[in-house]
């Protein structure tokens, strides 16, 4: 005789406001032969090989249980003995569901007041997913105004930033589907209660629906961002495949730590600890190392790209290479706009550098402080975005910068310089501004001393066109 | 459960408070109220189970022993008081069907 036992998986997701169609589907599986054994991480049902046989489930929610309960405890043991007592026989728990089976067709039902059962099940539903989804769609409320106004320039220059706006979308999107579907089942029910009707038959769905549609959503997004990233030559916006694995990665995690909770029976406060604390304080210091990756890559690709002034291209501002140790070097951030070091914090630094090794004073030099700093300084903005370039040039020549760094250029002189349009302007006595663009690129230049000369412009015009 | 639901009572709450005028667990509620309504009111576990917490919650019985899996509970003076006028109101309602029956 063949004594080995059958068993077979399913997956579904086990709440309780598809108990009911959860338990249609218990019952037809035993009627084929299937009886529930065990459920775990609260979607796997594990079924053994029984005879055919017909008995009724219920699958119910404990008012006072929690999401994170790994087994039942302490009071909850009263309700499995008030249930046993009443003739159902407890199976397994899902969280704060229950599993029971009765053979006896004419057991009282474990729930006499579907208005009580209603009460509870929407109370929970508000508690386990509607306070999440309130405060996440909080948070994204707040990126998405935040994006639109006061970091609009981030948002246009970072394939990062831009494609976090589909992300909080989506999470908008499935706070709404929540909700809708929450009030709509809640008006459903409340008509059922007073119908006398069944009122927990929502369809149970499977864990592999919502993966499809995850993974749906992360081939999109990411192929977008790598378009993205491609054509405006962003490094960074290229990792976003790889958040979208680490995501991945993250979901398979908490179903094996929920797996390993309730395998080992870690206590409610302990597996809440992990799921709510540790994993995303993992998952975050795992994305924060990636992202450090991405950026040390990007740097170094830098160091090896044009943009670089030289020894004789610093001498024209009145710097020598001594005072620059290293090459002053673009950085190309992940932002579209490159924004030159300031040379004299460079300098600062090398003096600050001099002083530290040579342990004394150099003449001049007090502790960290350069007695040349600021002198000038330059800012290229360049961009391969036309609609932030156009927005750039109209604001310089507006003199008004709807975000960040305020252009005052109301009182400047407009002069053309080298086919180059230079704003120039004298902020303090011998110290000048300059706004120059040419077709590809804004300089915000100060220099102190002389006006900008020919020499000069060169260098500048140099740089805006690499 | 809604506050304003204690204002009456539903049968299976009036039954439960009936029987922990004396001191009772859980399991034998079940079989009391099965007993004297005779079988009429079905109290199911879950729902007694819950009852049992919000009772609790209102501070209208409390928990006076607690034996393994098996806990005795009383009615306090704010159940009780809460029975009575559930009574008075019950009492209300034969009496106004009483005369109405008379004045036909």
């Amino acid at each position: 005789m063949d004594t080995e036992i059958k068993r077979m998986r399913k997956y579904k997701f086990v709440s309780a406001e598809s108990s009911e169609s959860i338990k249609e589907y218990l019952e037809r599986m035993a009627r084929e032969g299937w009886m529930l054994e065990n459920i775990t991480a609260g979607s796997k049902l594990e079924f053994v090989a029984v005879e055919p046989v017909e008995i009724n489930y219920a699958v119910e929610m404990i008012p006072d249980g929690s999401i994170f309960d790994t087994h039942p405890t302490g009071k909850n043991e009263e309700y499995i003995e008030f249930c046993k007592k009443a003739g159902w026989e407890y199976i397994c728990s899902s969280a704060n569901i229950y599993i029971f089976y009765t053979k006896n067709p004419d057991a009282v039902p474990i729930e006499t007041d579907e208005e009580l059962k209603f009460q509870t099940i929407k109370k929970a539903m508000f508690r386990n997913t509607g306070i999440i989804m309130l405060i996440l769609s909080g948070c994204s409320i707040m990126q998405l105004s935040m994006a639109l106004t006061i970091n609009l320039n981030i948002v246009e220059s970072s394939v990062i930033a831009f494609s976090n706006l589909f992300l909080h979308g989506l999470v908008l999107l499935m706070a709404c589907l929540f909700f809708w579907r929450y009030f709509r089942w809640i008006y459903k029910a409340k008509s059922a209660i007073r119908a006398g009707e069944k009122v927990f038959g929502k369809k149970a769905k499977s864990p592999a629906q919502a993966l499809i549609f995850l993974a749906g959503f992360a081939t999109v997004h990411g192929t977008i961002c790598m378009i993205l990233s491609q054509k405006y030559g962003d490094e960074i916006g290229k990792m976003v495949p790889v958040i979208w694995i680490l995501v991945f990665g993250l979901v398979a995690i908490c179903y094996w730590v929920q797996t390993f909770a309730e395998r080992k029976r870690i206590g409610k406060t302990g597996h809440s600890l992990i799921q709510l604390i540790v994993l995303p304080f993992v998952f975050l210091l795992v994305l924060a190392g990636v992202t450090l990756i991405f950026i040390m890559h990007v740097m170094k690709q830098d160091s090896s790209a044009d943009g670089v002034l030289t020894g004789d291209e610093l001498k024209v501002f009145g710097y020598s290479q001594e005072f620059v140790a290293h090459e002053v070097k673009v950085d190309q951030d992940d932002e579209f706009v490159l924004h030159i070091q300031d040379i004299c914090i460079e300098a600062l630094n090398e003096d600050a550098k001099a002083l530290r090794e040579s342990g004394g004073q150099i003449s001049g030099v007090e502790k960290d402080f350069c007695p040349i700093t600021y002198t000038w300084n330059i800012m290229l903005y360049k961009t391969e975005v036309e609609a932030i370039y156009d927005r750039l040039l109209r604001e310089v020549s507006n003199g008004i910068r709807t975000y960040g760094v305020r252009f005052d250029y109301n009182g400047a002189i407009k002069t053309e310089h080298m086919d180059m349009t230079t704003f120039e302007k004298e902020v303090e006595p011998g110290e000048y501004e300059y706004l120059i663009y040419d077709g590809s690129a804004i300089v915000r230049l100060r220099v102190s001393g002389e006006k900008l000369d020919e020499k000069q412009t060169a260098v500048i015009r140099r740089m805006m066109q690499e | 459960m809604a506050r304003e639901k204690y204002k009456t009572l539903t049968e299976q709450m009036f039954y439960i408070l009936i029987c922990l005028k004396k001191e009772r667990c859980g399991i034998d509620i079940m079989d009391m109220v099965a007993e004297m309504t005779e079988n009429r009111v079905a109290l199911g576990p879950g729902t007694l189970y819950a009852l049992i917490g919000d009772f609790l919650k209102q501070g209208m019985i409390r928990e006076t022993s607690c034996e393994g899996r098996k806990r005795n509970y009383i009615i306090t003076d704010k159940g009780s008081q809460m029975l009575s006028e559930e009574y008075k109101r019950l009492k209300e309602l034969v009496s106004d069907y009483e005369s109405a029956e008379d004045n036909r």
